[in-house]
């Protein structure tokens, strides 16, 4: 099995939404990178990072306190699909076609691509990871995309090739059923095998590749 | 209000109330960022949707983002929001080629 590191890229530089800060970081790194825990030397010292971090901070309390404002109602996943949005907005992706090719309809690269993990995810055990697109054989800008998925399979599963079999099924059907993108190829990547959480000999839990 | 904020909100509103809309895109980024509390209810947020001319009696341009529902289709949504402000764009602004991009942004 081949594993390869997908370094984050930058937003495309025409994203309205991102921002550079003073000190030349992109806003969408500083919050990636915090959100990974992976702090560096500069963001330990630099005052706009570190402000930035601030601003991330008080987004979720003011979504957790909404949801506190709302007695008896439990909006955490309200709180995860404002987080969600947010995030899709620093590190969208670049946009893929949806419809037919002489349509200008597009999804960005992030939102399709969680519809995908997502899609990955339903059989059972698997926990998908990183979802990236490239073109098509056809190439051009509305031509049909090519999918990568990383996936963690479960430790006990008895044939990995019916497995990524069933997964491809899954992500092929709701590129079409949920997006309407137009998908040529699904590469399946199994980067690790997991312990499952429930029946496993010795009680451990099994983390993903998140 | 110049005619062309008019014409912003209402074509807003149009792709606001296709069925799998969820919203126009919140431009939370610049929200937060900016320390204010939000654009208000009928605002069209600049993220959401861009209207812009090619000179006058240029060919309309339209840049709609939506986060749609998870349930429904994105590429139909999309769609559905492009005729939705097709129709606007004929029926409230000057007559004239229009462009009407869709971007689907995420999915709640």
């Amino acid at each position: 099995m081949t594993t390869r590191t997908h370094p984050p890229g930058p937003p495309p530089p025409h994203d309205p939404d991102d921002e550079r800060l003073p000190c030349g970081r992109m806003l969408s790194r500083v919050w990636a990178d915090w959100e990974d825990g992976a702090t560096d030397a500069h963001t330990a010292d630099c005052p706009h990072c570190r402000e930035a971090v601030a601003d991330l901070d008080r987004l979720e309390t003011t979504v957790r306190a909404l949801r506190d404002d709302t007695a008896g109602y439990d909006a955490a996943p309200l709180t995860r699909r404002v987080m969600d949005v947010v995030r899709m907005e620093l590190r969208p992706g670049r946009p893929l076609p949806l419809g037919d090719h002489d349509e200008d309809l597009w999804v960005m690269e992030a939102a399709a691509a969680r519809t995908l993990r997502a899609a990955a995810e339903r059989v059972p055990g698997v926990r998908a990871g990183s979802c990236r697109f490239a073109p098509g054989p056809a190439g051009g800008a509305r031509g049909p995309v090519a999918v990568r998925i990383e996936v963690h399979a479960p430790l006990s599963t008895p044939d990995l090739h019916v497995l990524a079999g069933e997964v491809r099924r899954r992500v092929l059907g709701a590129a079409d059923r949920l997006l309407g993108l137009d998908v040529t190829d699904v590469d399946i990547r199994i980067t690790d095998l997991v312990e499952e959480p429930d029946g496993a000999p010795d009680g451990r839990t099994e983390g993903g590749p998140r | 209000m110049t005619g062309q904020d008019g014409l912003t909100q209402a074509l807003a509103n149009a792709v606001r109330e296709v069925p799998g809309v969820a919203f126009l895109q919140p431009g939370m980024t610049h929200l937060l960022r900016s320390g204010h509390g939000g654009t208000g209810a009928g605002g069209a947020s600049s993220a959401g949707l861009r209207v812009s001319r090619g000179g006058p009696g240029g060919a309309w341009r339209v840049e709609v983002r939506i986060v749609t529902l998870s349930g429904a289709r994105a590429a139909d949504v999309a769609r559905a929001a492009g005729s939705a402000a097709r129709a606007c764009l004929a029926s409230h602004g000057p007559a004239g080629e229009a462009q009407i991009r869709v971007t689907v942004t995420g999915t709640v």
